[in-house]
């Protein structure tokens, strides 16, 4: 066994990647020379794989990541096989992504589907990007970077062959949200006034939706790598699916992922001046900023469920589990964040009347 | 006849302890689950000693909108009937009342959940 070999991940799946890439790439070996699990997946489970093929057209040393299914999936994410197709549409539509390479679809040998994509440089890491050192002019550059490659991923639009699996939006997209969350509230079985109360205004003010689009729905600061103070890839692409594209720009300037910089509306990173300038050089048409705190609500609403739906997990006995028990605990932050952010909008539209 | 220490005293102590003690020890991977630990200490710490006025508000928000009608059953039930009121439109000419309501009842179980939020958000 090599001194240098690693196998801190699990070495039963990266000698089971060997065998599969020795046969997708017709090649003579595959050695490993380390598997190391990458942290930032309580849904899926992310390994890295150093390794060297020998002979056939993949010849060479490659640093390749390996994502997977770990025990506990949300139901509603999509499976790998999904997100390894959606990932395949980005990288065509030329969004800065891992490039999605083979796709294992299980058929009983493993016990679960995963794909392999090269691997990214940089970090992705929130908190040291959000109170690092970046000057204003490199933060406003990095914004307008994530701005480009959302409008880039908003140039997809329905309908794409490979994609059949994703729904279309039932009404308007923000109708469909609205729905959508009702129902998953209603699942939990505990009534929530607050979120009924923003989840009625967020009904009432929908608006009426100009287009649908190929959106990442998780796309926030800790889910894009950023290397050299650049933008190196987007990430965690498993809530994937046709929305309104104000939907992605709102999750990425909701207060819930500012990591605590509020006066920071773009992820805790900048303001929304450059992300929109960034947007508009690939979209060639101006964003509509006055759409964008609406959206943010929406944003703050989706936590919301998606939070309740993990302190469940703790509350019913399901996965006992500390940091899934004190997100329950979080619950009165995104409350209020619902709120302040619903009265300032109302002030604001007060003020204009 | 009273146990001594109380909870509260119990937590306090055992809180210090992991955080004074223990957690400089602990190798880095399990600081994050030393501090939640800590953090689930101190919130159980500041419910324990909580006043009554998460009980207020939720009265408050009780009276003002249900008046002499509102339903006997107590807050849970409560909270299912405006819930399902707010869905069904009931209260959209006083949305914005309802919101101050529901502020206060939020801001009273922050004070026990995260103080340091409140603040953060311009509220005491």
């Amino acid at each position: 066994m090599d001194a240098n070999k690693e196998t801190t991940g699990t070495p039963d799946i990266a000698a089971f990647a060997a065998a599969f890439l020795k046969k997708e790439t017709g090649a003579d070996g595959v050695e490993i020379h380390s598997c190391k699990r990458l942290g930032g997946g309580a849904i899926q489970e992310n390994l890295a794989l150093d390794l060297t093929i020998t002979g056939g057209p993949w010849a060479g040393r490659h640093e390749l990541v390996l994502r997977t299914d770990s025990p506990s999936s949300l139901a509603v994410s999509l499976g790998r096989a999904e997100e390894f197709a959606v990932l395949k549409v980005a990288f065509a539509a030329g969004v800065k992504v891992p490039e999605p390479l083979w796709l294992h679809q299980d058929a009983g040998e493993l016990g679960k589907d995963f794909y392999l994509m090269r691997k990214a440089g940089g970090s992705a890491a929130a908190r040291p990007l959000v109170r690092g050192d970046l000057t204003t002019d490199e933060r406003d550059a990095l914004l307008f970077e994530l701005g480009g490659e959302l409008a880039k991923l908003h140039t997809v639009r329905p309908p794409v062959a490979s994609l059949d699996f994703l729904p279309m939006p039932d009404g308007t997209p923000a109708q469909s949200r609205v729905a959508e969350y009702r129902r998953l509230i209603d699942a939990i079985g505990r009534p929530q006034p607050t979120l009924e109360w923003a989840l009625r205004w967020l009904e009432l003010n929908a608006p009426a939706s100009t287009e649908t689009t190929l959106t990442h729905g998780d796309f926030r600061t800790g889910n894009y790598m950023v290397e050299d103070k650049h933008l190196s890839a987007v990430l965690d692409w498993e809530f994937a699916g046709w929305s309104d594209p104000m939907e992605d720009l709102g999750w990425l300037c909701a207060r819930c992922w500012r990591f605590g910089a509020w006066e920071h509306e773009v992820g805790g990173v900048g303001g929304t001046a450059a992300l929109a300038r960034g947007y508009a050089s690939i979209a060639g048409k101006p964003v509509d900023l006055s759409l964008l705190p609406y959206w943010e609500v929406m944003g703050i609403m989706r936590w919301a469920v998606i939070a309740l739906m993990q302190a469940e997990r703790h509350v019913s006995g399901e996965q006992p589990s500390l940091e899934l028990a004190l997100t329950g605990r979080m619950l009165p932050e995104i409350e209020l964040d619902l709120i302040q952010e619903i009265q300032t909008i109302e002030k604001e539209r007060a003020r204009h009347a | 006849m009273r146990s001594l220490p109380t909870a509260a005293e119990l937590l306090k102590i055992a809180r210090e302890g992991l955080l004074n003690e223990l957690l400089p020890h602990l190798p880095k991977e399990h600081h994050y689950t030393a501090l939640m630990a800590a953090n689930a200490l101190a919130i159980s710490m500041r419910e324990i000693q909580a006043d009554d006025s998460q009980h207020k508000a939720e009265a408050a928000l009780l009276h003002e909108l249900y008046g002499s009608a509102a339903p006997d059953e107590g807050m849970d039930a409560l909270a299912g009937h405006l819930a399902h009121d707010l869905r069904a439109g009931r209260f959209d000419a006083r949305l914005d009342t309802v919101g101050q309501l529901l502020l206060a009842e939020v801001t009273a179980r922050l004070r026990v959940s995260n103080p340091k939020y409140l603040k953060q958000a311009g509220l005491n």
